[in-house]
């Protein structure tokens, strides 16, 4: 599975939604299924995934998949 | 029975009483126990009595130090109980506290545990786990001289039921224990007027002992208290009814 591949599957778990809803335009509380609850669930499992630990303010950036890609390139994950 | 084998316990202010109590009675219930505490010097002496213990030195005031604790407990494999025990206790007349009594206390009691409850409760959301604070009595009963700390552990108290609130969905169960008077160091700070005082007001007439105030965190820690959450627990021979 590329890394790609793996965040799909990510947002898709956290989120509760289908894998062709995580397209890159999908923002955070713009779906009732992107809460701040289901928002730490996504972080936790990004964390466990990648085997990294995000800032806080990464954290409350990442308000979009196209986001969530930018800030997982900064901590070496490539796509 | 063991009741904590293949768990992984990390407590926060581990060098000394009611830390070091915990620390001893869950390595012998199996867990792997990473002891935290500021000095470098107490837990390694600790480790060399402790033969499993792990250890990792660590200022929770300094908060920009927990992120790698936790980068390094990830890749120990995760944790599954988080023991907020540190704290600090400085008896000052209302009048006599200063801005810098207020910071470290705060800092030490309280600010510090939003971050180390934040990165836990990820490192724990994949298959839940269990965070205890350690509170005090004093957080509901008022004492002379004991404002600062008093304002501290109410707010940890408010903080338990906040986040076991938070947190309830990832399985994360958050729990405050409320100690009264233990036999520890912490109360070399009180005069002894203080003390026979205390003394004189708990029902039960002895200090607690930091191996009771372990059981409870045993059992807040185990699989026994899977449906206890967002609970405030004291033990203080009876200090506060």
């Amino acid at each position: 599975m590329t890394n790609n591949e793996k965040l799909v599957h990510l947002f898709s778990e956290a989120l509760t939604i289908a894998p062709e809803l995580v397209v890159d335009s999908l923002q955070y509380n713009t779906i009732p299924q992107w809460d701040s609850t289901a928002h730490m669930v996504l972080i936790a499992q990004l964390e466990a995934e990648f085997e990294i630990m995000l800032d806080t303010d990464d954290i409350i950036d990442m308000s979009s998949v196209a986001k969530a890609r930018e800030i997982l390139a900064r901590y070496d994950i490539e796509f | 029975m063991q009741r904590l084998v293949n768990k992984t316990v990390v407590i926060i202010g581990a060098s000394q009483g009611i830390g070091l109590a915990m620390a001893e009675l869950m390595l012998s219930e199996g867990a792997k126990v990473i002891a935290v505490a500021r000095s470098k010097d107490k837990l390694e002496q600790l480790a060399q009595r402790l033969e499993k213990l792990d250890i990792y030195p660590l200022d929770i005031t300094q908060t920009d130090n927990i992120k790698p604790f936790f980068v390094w407990l990830q890749k120990q494999g995760g944790l599954d109980v988080l023991i907020n025990n540190a704290g600090i206790m400085e008896p000052k007349g209302f009048g006599f506290i200063k801005s810098d009594n207020l910071q470290q206390s705060f800092a030490t009691n309280l600010f510090a545990l939003f971050p180390l409850s934040q990165f836990a409760a990820r490192l724990m959301s994949k298959k839940g786990g269990s965070i205890i604070n350690v509170s005090s009595v004093l957080a509901q009963k008022a004492t002379l001289g004991q404002a600062v700390y008093s304002a501290s552990k109410a707010g940890v108290e408010a903080l338990t039921k906040n986040l076991a609130l938070e947190l309830a969905g990832q399985k994360v169960r958050v729990n405050a224990i409320a100690p009264g008077s233990i036999d520890t160091s912490l109360l070399d700070n009180l005069t002894e007027q203080t003390l026979a005082q205390t003394l004189a007001d708990i029902p039960m007439q002895r200090l607690g002992l930091p191996q009771e105030v372990a059981q409870l965190a045993l059992f807040l820690a185990s699989n026994e208290s899977q449906y206890i959450t967002g609970q405030v627990i004291a033990i203080d021979g009876g200090w506060s009814l």
